[in-house]
C-alpha cells in the first residue's frame, strides 16, 4: 500500500504543473537583452540563399537586425518596436513599413514570415496551455502541450509544443490553422548553455501546406544580458 | 402638271422596268443590310459586355459597404457587413425582383508546391439561382462531369484556377486564408466542378464556396461585401439606385461597373462606321450609274413629256421621286433583310466558342448576341432614300434641261 | 475574230457616254475597293505589329517557364543569356535577340510612401527600346536614355504610369519589386522621360536597362525570355528551323535547371502561334475576311448592275448583229471585250486613285483617341490606325473589276444572244 502512495506521490512529483513548465521555457527563451549573429538558409526548389545577420533584442517587443550577407542584401535593417516592422532598404536608401499583407509574406522569401517575427514566442500572453502527455521528440524526452489562442485574432490558433524535460525548451513545434490543419512545423536543436540559460542554436521552419521550402535559423555567438544602447531600437539606427 | 400625275408616272415608269430597278436597288439593299447588321454587331458588343457583368456579378444593382475597394484586387473582410434592417427594407422595395449577397475575400490555393494568390466567392446556393443563371457556368467538359458543391467539403474551382493548377473535379485542394478576426485559416477541399461564367474578372482567380463553408472557413456570420440585385428590368436601375444607396451601402448599375470596357466598343464602332461608309458609297455609285444611264436613254420620253407642257420642276420632280421611291423601297428590304439577320443572331447568337479558348483577357463571353434597336433602320431607310435621291438629282436636272425639240429627235 | 474585236472597240468608243458610266462604276468600284482592303490588311497588321513589338517574332524562354506560363513566374529563367544571344544572333535572318525581364512593380515617386501604384517593370538592352520600341519617337517629356553606362540609373516611364504616380522628367522614383527567390527587392530609378506608346498596355510600364531588372530579379547574368527578331514576320519560320534542333544543345551548355532542381530545356514560340493573339488574329481575320467578301459583293453589284443594263439595252442591237449572221459565241465575245476594255480603263484608274489614297491615308492614319486608351492593358493596340497598301491589293481589286464586269457582260450578252433575231430586233427600250 504504502508503495503504491510512494508511487503515485513519485509520479505526481515528476510532473510538475503547466506554468512551472511554461515558467521554465520562458527563462530560456525570453531574456531581457540579447545579442546574436543569425545565419538563416532558405531553401525554396533548387535555389538556396545563405543569409548572415547580426540580430539585437531586447526584451519580446524590441528588436534590430540587420545583414551582413549575402553582398546584395548587407545593410538591411529591420527593426521591430511599438508593435510596428520597419525595414531600411540600402539600395534605394529608404526607410519602408511593413503593414498590412506584406507583413504575411515570408521575410527574405523565407518560411518566417514577418508576421511571425512580430508575434513572438508570448506563450503566456497569447496561450493557454495544458499538458497532454509525454513523448519522444527529435530523440529528447518531451512534454508534449498543447497551446489554445486566448483570443480570435492571434495568427495560430493553436500550437502543440514538445518540450524538452532536461533542457526545458523547445523541441519541435507544430502551428495549426482554425481547422486544425498544420500550417507550419519548427524544429529546434542544438541546445547550448550560457550559464543558467539553455537555448536551442538551431531552428528550421517549414511551411506545411506548401512543399518544397525549408528555412534553417543557426545562432552563432550568442550572448545574453548584455548591455545594448537605446539608439539601437531607434529610427535614427536604421537610417544610419 | 399635277404632282398626281407625276407620281403615276414615277410609279410606271419603276414598275415597267422592273428588272432594271430591282438591280439598281439590289446594291442599296445590300448596303443597307450591312449597316444594319454592322451595327447590330457592335451594339451587341456593347450589351455583351453588359450582359456579361450583369449575368455573373452584379445583376442590374450591385451593392458595396460605403468605402468598400472597387479594384477588384481588394477584398478586405472587415470591410464588409451584414445586411441590417434599413438595407433589408429597401431590397424589399416594388422594383426589386430579387436579390442575393455574396462574400469576396482573398486567400491562397495550393496544391503540392504551387500556390496562387485566389478570390475566394462566398455565395448563397439557395438566392443566386434567384438572380443568376448558373445553369451554363459549369464547365461539362471535363473529364469526370462536374457539379455545384454539396457537401460541406466541397467547393468549385474557376476554369483559370482549375487550368493553372492543372486540377480536375475530384481532386482535393488546400485554401489558405484569414479569419475575419485575423488567425490563419487552412482547409482541404474536394473540388466538385469547374466554373466558367465568361467574366474574367471571376473565371482567371475565382474559387466559388458556398455560404456556410465559408463561414466555417472565415468565422464571418453572413457578413456580405456584394449584393446583385436583380430588377424588374434594366431600365429602372437608375431610379432604383438611389433608394439602395442608403445606410451603409453603395449602390451602381451594371452599366457604371463596366464603363470602361464600353469605351472599348468606340473603338469598334469606328472601325464599323468605316466599313459601312466604304459600302454605301460603293452602292451609291451603282445607283448613280443606273440613273444617270437611264436619264439618259429616257431623253425621247423626257421631251414628249416636256412638249406636253410640263415644267422643268415637273421633270426633276419626276426623277427625283422615282429615286426616292427606288431608295425607299430598297432601304425598307434591306432594312428587313437585316434586321432578320439580327433578330436571328440576337435570339440564337454567334457562338465563338471554338474561337475563344483563351480568350478571356479580352473581356468577352463565347456567345456573341447581336442587338436589335430601330435607330440603324430607321437612319439606313432614310439614307437610302438620301441616297438615291442625289444620285438622281444630276440626271433630273440634266433631262430637265434639255430642250423638247432637240429631246424628241434624239434618238 | 478580228473584226469582232474591232466592232467592240468601236463600240466602246462611239458610245462614249455609255461607256464612260460604266467605266465610273468600276473606276469608283476599284478604288474603294483597292482602299478597303488596305484599312483591312492594316487593321489586322496592327494587331500583328502589336503582337510582335510585344514579343518578339520568336520568344525563347525554360520549358519549366514554358509550363508555367501564366504564372509568369520569373524564378524559371535563363540563368545565363549571353551565350545564347550570340549564338541566336549569329544565325540567318536574325536581325537581333533581346534578353528581357518583365515583373509587377509598386510604384512611387521618390520622397513619398509607397501608396498602390501598380505598374510593370521591363528591362531589356537599351537597344530594344531604341530599335523595337521606338521609345525615342514617342517621348512627350524629358530624353531617351544616355549613352553607355550612364544610363544604368535611369528609366523611361509609359504616360499612364507616369500620370498615376504623378512623376515628371528628372524626378526620381522607387519601385518595389521581388527576387526570384520571392524577397522584397526596391530599386531607385531616374525618371528621364515620359513615353506615350499609343498603346494602353505599354503605357503602364517602366523600362529600365536589362542590368537594372536584372539586378532586381537577381538574375546575375540571365533573364526571363530571350525575344528574338527577324527582318520581318515571315521570318519566324526559318529562325525556328534553325533554332529547333539546336535548342537541347543550347539548354545543356547553360545548365538550365528548374525551381525543383530538375534541368529542363529551352521553348521556343513563334509570334503567331501565342496567346491571346493567336485567337484574337483567328477572329480578326474572319470578321476582316468576311468584310473583305462584302466589299467585293456590293461592288460587283454595282459593276454587274452597269453591265447587265448596258447589254439589255442593246438588245436589238444584238438582233441585228445575230440576223447579220455573227454567232453567238461571237456576240458574247464582243460584249465581254467592251466589257473588259472600260473595266481596263476604269479600273486602272480606280486603282490607281484608290492606292494613292490608301497611301495617303497610311501616313496620317485614323486617330481613335481616348477610346484605345481605356483598352485592357492586355491588348497592344494602337491608338492611330493605318491602312496597309501594297500593290498586290491594288493588282487584286484590279482583277476583280476586271473579272466582275467581265462575268456582268458575258452572261446577260449570251441570254440576249440567243433569243431570236429578229424577236430581239423588236425589243423596245
Amino acid at each position: 500500500m504504502l508503495t503504491i502512495v510512494c508511487f503515485v506521490l513519485s509520479v505526481f512529483a515528476q510532473t510538475p504543473s503547466v506554468e512551472t513548465i511554461l515558467d521554465n521555457v520562458d527563462r530560456n527563451m525570453n531574456f531581457e537583452t540579447r545579442t546574436a549573429q543569425i545565419q538563416m538558409t532558405v531553401t525554396r526548389g533548387r535555389r538556396v540563399k545563405v543569409y548572415e545577420m547580426n540580430s539585437f533584442a531586447r526584451g519580446a517587443n524590441e528588436a534590430a537586425i540587420e545583414f551582413n550577407a549575402p553582398a546584395r542584401d548587407r545593410g538591411t535593417k529591420m527593426l521591430k518596436r511599438g508593435g510596428e516592422l520597419w525595414m531600411y532598404m540600402p539600395s534605394i536608401e529608404k526607410v519602408q513599413k511593413i503593414s498590412g499583407h506584406m507583413l504575411r509574406q515570408g521575410m527574405m522569401g523565407s518560411d518566417l514570415s514577418y508576421e511571425d517575427l512580430m508575434e513572438t514566442t508570448q506563450f503566456r500572453a497569447l496561450y493557454d496551455a495544458t499538458i497532454v502527455g509525454e513523448e519522444e521528440q527529435n530523440g529528447r524526452a518531451c512534454w508534449r502541450l498543447e497551446l489554445t489562442a486566448k483570443s480570435e485574432d492571434v495568427a495560430y490558433p493553436r500550437r502543440t509544443t514538445w518540450v524538452d524535460k532536461e533542457h526545458m525548451v523547445p523541441v519541435h513545434e507544430e502551428l495549426y490553422a482554425l481547422s486544425g490543419m498544420v500550417v507550419k512545423s519548427w524544429d529546434l536543436s542544438d541546445v547550448q548553455t550560457f550559464g543558467e540559460r539553455h537555448f536551442p542554436t538551431r531552428m528550421v521552419i517549414s511551411d506545411q501546406l506548401q512543399t518544397g521550402s525549408q528555412t534553417e535559423v543557426l545562432f552563432q555567438e550568442m550572448s545574453f544580458s548584455v548591455a545594448l544602447e537605446e539608439e539601437v531600437f531607434s529610427q535614427r539606427w536604421l537610417d544610419r | 402638271m399635277k404632282l398626281g400625275l407625276i407620281i403615276s408616272l414615277a410609279r410606271r415608269n419603276l414598275t415597267r422596268n422592273f428588272r432594271r430597278t430591282a438591280i439598281t436597288s439590289a446594291a442599296v439593299v445590300a448596303g443597307v443590310a450591312v449597316l444594319i447588321v454592322g451595327f447590330g454587331l457592335v451594339d451587341g458588343l456593347d450589351e455583351n459586355v453588359i450582359r456579361t457583368q450583369e449575368d455573373s456579378v452584379s445583376s442590374h444593382l450591385l451593392l458595396r459597404p460605403t468605402d468598400y475597394p472597387t479594384d477588384g484586387l481588394n477584398f478586405p473582410l472587415d470591410q464588409a457587413q451584414q445586411i441590417d434592417e434599413d438595407a433589408a427594407t429597401a431590397l424589399a422595395s416594388s422594383d426589386v425582383e430579387a436579390w442575393t449577397a455574396r462574400l469576396w475575400f482573398t486567400g491562397r490555393i495550393i496544391s503540392g508546391m504551387d500556390s496562387i494568390r485566389i478570390k475566394g466567392i462566398a455565395y448563397d446556393p439557395v438566392g443566386e439561382d434567384d438572380v443568376f443563371d448558373r445553369s451554363r457556368w459549369l464547365v461539362t467538359n471535363a473529364q469526370s462531369g462536374g457539379q455545384w458543391p454539396s457537401q460541406p467539403n466541397e467547393i468549385a474551382l474557376s476554369s483559370g484556377v482549375a487550368k493553372l493548377l492543372e486540377v480536375n473535379p475530384g481532386q482535393n485542394v488546400t485554401i489558405e486564408t484569414r479569419t475575419l478576426p485575423g488567425a490563419i485559416n487552412a482547409m482541404t477541399y474536394t473540388v466538385s466542378g469547374i466554373i466558367q461564367t465568361g467574366n474574367p474578372g471571376v473565371d482567371t482567380f475565382g474559387v466559388w464556396i458556398p455560404r456556410d463553408t465559408a463561414n466555417t472557413l472565415l468565422v464571418s456570420e453572413n457578413i456580405v461585401s456584394h449584393v446583385a440585385v436583380r430588377l424588374k428590368r434594366r431600365g429602372l436601375a437608375e431610379n432604383t439606385k438611389p433608394l439602395l444607396s442608403s445606410g451603409g451601402w453603395v449602390a451602381s448599375t451594371s452599366i457604371e461597373e463596366v464603363s470602361d470596357l464600353l469605351a472599348l466598343n468606340a473603338f469598334r464602332r469606328k472601325a464599323i462606321e468605316l466599313v459601312v461608309f466604304i459600302l454605301m458609297a460603293i452602292a451609291a455609285t451603282g445607283i448613280a450609274n443606273t440613273v444617270i444611264m437611264a436619264a439618259y436613254e429616257r431623253v425621247r420620253e423626257v421631251g414628249t413629256l416636256r412638249a406636253m407642257g410640263m415644267t422643268r420642276w415637273g421633270i426633276r420632280a419626276l426623277f427625283i421621286i422615282e429615286g426616292g421611291v427606288m431608295g425607299l423601297t430598297a432601304g425598307v428590304l434591306g432594312s428587313i433583310l437585316g434586321a432578320g439577320i439580327v433578330e436571328y443572331f440576337a435570339a440564337t447568337g454567334i457562338d465563338l466558342g471554338a474561337l475563344t479558348d483563351t480568350m478571356g483577357e479580352l473581356s468577352m463571353s463565347s456567345m456573341l448576341y447581336m442587338q436589335f434597336s430601330w435607330g440603324p433602320i430607321w437612319g439606313s431607310i432614310v439614307f437610302g432614300v438620301l441616297i438615291s435621291i442625289i444620285a438622281s438629282l444630276y440626271p433630273a436636272h440634266h433631262a430637265a434641261n434639255l430642250n423638247p425639240a432637240d429631246a424628241v429627235r434624239a434618238i | 475574230m478580228k473584226t469582232v474585236f474591232l466592232l467592240a472597240v468601236r463600240n466602246t468608243l462611239r458610245n462614249s457616254r455609255r461607256s464612260a458610266l460604266t467605266a465610273a462604276t468600276v473606276f469608283f468600284g476599284c478604288a474603294l475597293l483597292t482602299i478597303g482592303l488596305s484599312w483591312v490588311v492594316g487593321i489586322q497588321g496592327n494587331f500583328i505589329a502589336a503582337s510582335v513589338r510585344a514579343n518578339g517574332h520568336v520568344r525563347l524562354v525554360t520549358q519549366a517557364h514554358a509550363d508555367r506560363e501564366a504564372l509568369q513566374p520569373i524564378y524559371e529563367n535563363i540563368s545565363q543569356t549571353d551565350s545564347l544571344v550570340t549564338e541566336i544572333e549569329a544565325m540567318d535572318d536574325v536581325q537581333a535577340a533581346f534578353p528581357r525581364i518583365q515583373m509587377g512593380v509598386m510604384a512611387s515617386v521618390d520622397g513619398e510612401e509607397v501608396g498602390e501604384v501598380f505598374g510593370q517593370i521591363v528591362g531589356a538592352p537599351i537597344t530594344y527600346f531604341d530599335t523595337v520600341l521606338s521609345l525615342e519617337e514617342k517621348l512627350i517629356d524629358g530624353r531617351f536614355f544616355s549613352e553607355g553606362q550612364a544610363a544604368q540609373n535611369e528609366g523611361l516611364i509609359g504616360r499612364s504610369l507616369a500620370r498615376d504616380m504623378g512623376v515628371k522628367a528628372g524626378e526620381e522614383a522607387i519601385f518595389l519589386g521581388q527576387t526570384q527567390d520571392g524577397s522584397i527587392s526596391p530599386i531607385r530609378v531616374t525618371v528621364v522621360g515620359v513615353v506615350d506608346t499609343g498603346t494602353g498596355l505599354f503605357d503602364k510600364q517602366v523600362f529600365v536597362p536589362l542590368s537594372k531588372a536584372q539586378w532586381m530579379a537577381d538574375i546575375p547574368e540571365g533573364a526571363v525570355e530571350i525575344l528574338i527578331y527577324g527582318s520581318n514576320r515571315r521570318s519566324s519560320t526559318r529562325i525556328i528551323s534553325q533554332l529547333t534542333p539546336r535548342l537541347e544543345a543550347m539548354a545543356q551548355r547553360v545548365n538550365l535547371i528548374d525551381i525543383e532542381g530538375e534541368s529542363t530545356g529551352l521553348s521556343i514560340s513563334s509570334w503567331n502561334t501565342r496567346e491571346p493573339f493567336a485567337s484574337m488574329l483567328r477572329i480578326a481575320r474572319i470578321i476582316m475576311t468576311t468584310v473583305a467578301i462584302i466589299i467585293v459583293f456590293i461592288t460587283a453589284l454595282g459593276v454587274l448592275n452597269t453591265m447587265l443594263m448596258s447589254v439589255l439595252e442593246r438588245t436589238a442591237e444584238i438582233g441585228v448583229l445575230r440576223s447579220m449572221g455573227m454567232k453567238v459565241g461571237q456576240v458574247v465575245f464582243m460584249f465581254a471585250l467592251e466589257a473588259i476594255f472600260i473595266a481596263t480603263i476604269g479600273g486602272a484608274m480606280g486603282v490607281i486613285v484608290g492606292s494613292l489614297g490608301s497611301i495617303a491615308m497610311e501616313a496620317s492614319g485614323v486617330d481613335l483617341g481616348s477610346a484605345v486608351s481605356n483598352l485592357p492593358d492586355t491588348v497592344p493596340a494602337n491608338r492611330v490606325l493605318h491602312p496597309d497598301w501594297s500593290p498586290a491589293l491594288s493588282l487584286i481589286a484590279f482583277a476583280l473589276g476586271v473579272v466582275m464586269a467581265f462575268i456582268g457582260s458575258a452572261s446577260p450578252a449570251l441570254r440576249a444572244a440567243r433569243i431570236q433575231p429578229v424577236i430581239a430586233m423588236r425589243t423596245r427600250r
